[in-house]
């Protein structure tokens, strides 16, 4: 009886329908996704051409100066500084701890500490920027200046006057703070893909390994690390993504200078906490334009980011024991 | 049973393997040194001593001991030895009280159908199962009279000494030809560079492969064919001069003729090392191997000599399965 029903075929005229209906809803949505970031884009550019149009797009980039207020001049370059520095930084401080997290939660804990570690991390990952920054604020800020930023800016102002301008004001709230806190942000995210990459690796890997004599870390460093690089290095530029776009904490901490000079434990800005900050005061519409045009760089620049992190997964990932 | 505890003079083959294994040897050797011969046989709790076999196993150790009778008159000597290894996963009895000597310079197959415990029971043997944790061993496992499992024995330098080739090639595929053949090396240290290009075309030599990669050391392990890959692998396992090789399958992913070229190389391999072949393929342990033993259900069925287990099998079990009824 079944295997009747089995053997005489579906009419083709419904399989075919539904291959159709399906290929042209994914395509549909893809289509759909695709559109909305060219939009985004297009936005982006069409409201921020009068600032691009007024300063050129080279000018624009490279002008350090942002006055809204007298000369009226519009220059980015002040916000990708900020940006960079705070999120290389970041990133520099979180790759380690992440990697060793990482590490020990695949290859070292027991599982259930396992377990809780990666629960704590993905609670940490979940924690609103808004909410670290209100801690950084009140908590975080306060303590480093106490114990960091007074200490050495006492004991530049004795031993090496000349320092001190590079230091700055130890007010607290800087591109130190600032760059602290992101790290601490992406750590987590760090973490997991960090620990998915690692999870990936065939047991084939290790046990190869292990039968040469390897100890534990001698096969992490041989057989796991070599293998998991790959994706190791895309989650990092994705974690370097989610830096250079994150906006209410640093907003919240880095105090806000728009000009030149920074410094390193005084206040600067990024790209996005000048847009937040600036959005509902700017009047003028040079002024508004500007901070589209930083809309459509930050736009830029995180766009590439991740385009380098899904090509750096791509050419060194290793698929049937080949590395490509 | 006390016969087999020969501790061996290993036979010196030439400069370079002593100053290999000279950098392996002051690993951590735990102060076990039983200088007599009955020492070591120190049996695990939920075990019968060795030497007090059940009445079932009574046929079985009785085999056993003829064979090694047998072996010591014509001068085999044991390199290592199961005494009532049992390996269960969970519930399932996967090595069912196993008691067998492996003998030195002697390529020794393990058959038997799918499922019966060869893997299992090779992985014992260099504690492989130290890693995964789901399988639980009792009894002992003798390399040289001493216990592998004895608490204070370092597996890692029992890997050393005892080195494995997977069913699968695993070359490391990020590390060069010539990186993955002295990987086992440089772990110990050794980075005197000359020592490193002799190792590592010898071994390469060793496993056939040095004529078709010589001009390409440098290019990615990965980039090989895959019965390039297994001898990669296999070269690998020689650089660091194990004493016995454990082998699961070596050649079930290839085709006729890197096979053919494993199984020369098998032959060739036996001078200087004990090995342990795990195959499907009957006509390759006939050709192979100077040993075979059978496996069903995770019991040993039968163990001699491989023509004489061929063609005069003594256990119905042992028949079926050579002459293909099951399995
Ligand atoms: N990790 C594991 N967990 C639980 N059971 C296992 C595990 N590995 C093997 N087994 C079981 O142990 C028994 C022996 O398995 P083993 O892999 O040793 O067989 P085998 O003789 O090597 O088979 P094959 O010829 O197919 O490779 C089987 O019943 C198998 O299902
Ligand atoms: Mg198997």
């Amino acid at each position: 009886m079944q295997s009747d029903l089995l053997k005489r075929p579906l009419p083709v005229i419904y399989r075919w329908l539904g291959d159709k209906i399906f290929l042209t809803v994914v395509v549909l949505l893809g289509l759909t996704i695709i559109f909305l970031a060219l939009s985004m884009a297009w936005v982006l550019y069409k409201e921020g051409s009068l600032a691009i149009h007024q300063f050129g797009v080279i000018g624009f980039l490279k002008g350090s100066v942002w006055d809204p207020g007298v000369q009226y001049v519009f220059g980015a370059l002040p916000f990708i500084f900020g940006t960079m520095v705070t999120s290389i930084g970041a990133l520099a401080i979180a790759f380690f701890p992440a990697i060793a997290i990482a590490i020990f939660m695949a290859e070292y804990a027991p599982s259930w500490l396992s377990k809780i570690i990666e629960n704590l991390v993905h609670l940490i990952a979940a924690i609103p920027s808004v909410v670290v920054g209100i801690w950084g604020i009140f908590v975080f800020a306060p303590w480093m200046r106490e114990t960091v930023y007074l200490p050495v800016v006492n004991f530049a102002t004795e031993h090496y006057p000349s320092l001190l301008p590079v230091l700055g004001s130890p007010i607290g709230y800087g591109m130190t703070t600032a760059t602290i806190i992101l790290a601490l942000m992406i750590i987590p995210f760090t973490t997991a893909l960090t620990r998915d990459a690692i999870d990936k690796v065939p047991r084939e890997q290790r046990e190869a390994a292990w039968a040469l004599g390897a100890t534990r870390w001698e096969v992490i460093r041989m057989a796991v690390i070599p293998y998991a690089r790959g994706g190791i290095m895309a989650g990092t530029m994705l974690s370097f993504g989610r830096a250079i776009g994150e906006t209410m904490a640093v907003a919240m901490l880095i105090g806000n200078k728009n000009n030149f000079p920074f410094s390193i434990f005084g206040p600067a800005a990024t790209m996005p906490s000048v847009i937040i900050n600036e959005f509902r005061e700017a009047v003028g519409n040079m002024h508004l334009s500007s901070l589209m045009a930083i809309g459509l760089a930050l736009f830029a620049i995180s766009l590439i980011v991740n385009l380098v992190a899904a090509y750096i997964s791509r050419k060194l990932s290793i698929t049937g024991g080949q590395a490509i | 049973m006390e016969v087999m505890t020969k501790i061996q003079s290993h036979p010196t083959k030439n400069n370079l393997f002593n100053k290999v294994r000279k950098a392996f040897s002051n690993e951590n050797n735990p102060p076990n040194s039983h200088g007599n011969n009955n020492g070591p046989q120190k049996p695990m709790a939920d075990n019968n001593g060795p030497g007090r076999i059940k009445t079932g196993m009574q046929s079985a150790g009785n085999r056993e001991k003829n064979m090694e009778k047998a072996a010591k008159k014509e001068g085999k000597e044991v390199r290592m030895e199961t005494k009532n290894l049992n390996i269960r996963y969970g519930t399932t009895v996967a090595v069912d009280n196993v008691s067998l000597p492996i003998y030195n310079h002697m390529v020794t197959a393990l058959i038997g159908p799918s499922g019966c415990g060869k893997t299992t029971f090779l992985r014992a043997l260099n504690r492989m199962h130290d890693l995964t944790r789901d399988a639980v061993i009792s009894g002992e496992v003798l390399l040289d009279g001493k216990n592998i499992y004895d608490p204070r024995v370092n597996p890692v330098t029992i890997r050393r000494k005892i080195g494995m080739v997977f069913q699968k090639p695993t070359p490391f595929p990020t590390m060069s030809i010539y990186d993955n053949v002295v990987a086992g090396l440089k772990l110990v240290g050794i980075k005197n560079r000359k020592l490193l290009d002799e190792v590592c075309e010898k071994a390469l030599k060793q496993a056939a492969l040095f004529e078709e990669v010589k001009d390409r050391l440098k290019s990615p392990g990965g980039s090989l064919s895959g019965g390039q890959q297994q001898r990669l692998s296999i070269a690998r396992a020689l650089a660091i001069e194990p004493e016995v090789i454990l082998m699961d399958e070596p050649t079930s992913s290839l085709d006729p003729k890197s096979t053919a070229k494993i199984e020369d190389l098998i032959v060739e391999l036996r001078k200087n090392y004990s090995i342990i072949i795990v195959t499907h393929n009957l006509a390759q342990a006939t050709r192979v191997s100077d040993y075979s033993i059978f496996m069903y259900l995770g019991q040993l069925i039968e163990y001699g000599k491989t023509h004489k287990l061929f063609n005069n099998p003594k256990d119905t079990r042992t028949e079926n399965y050579i002459s293909g009824k099951f399995g």
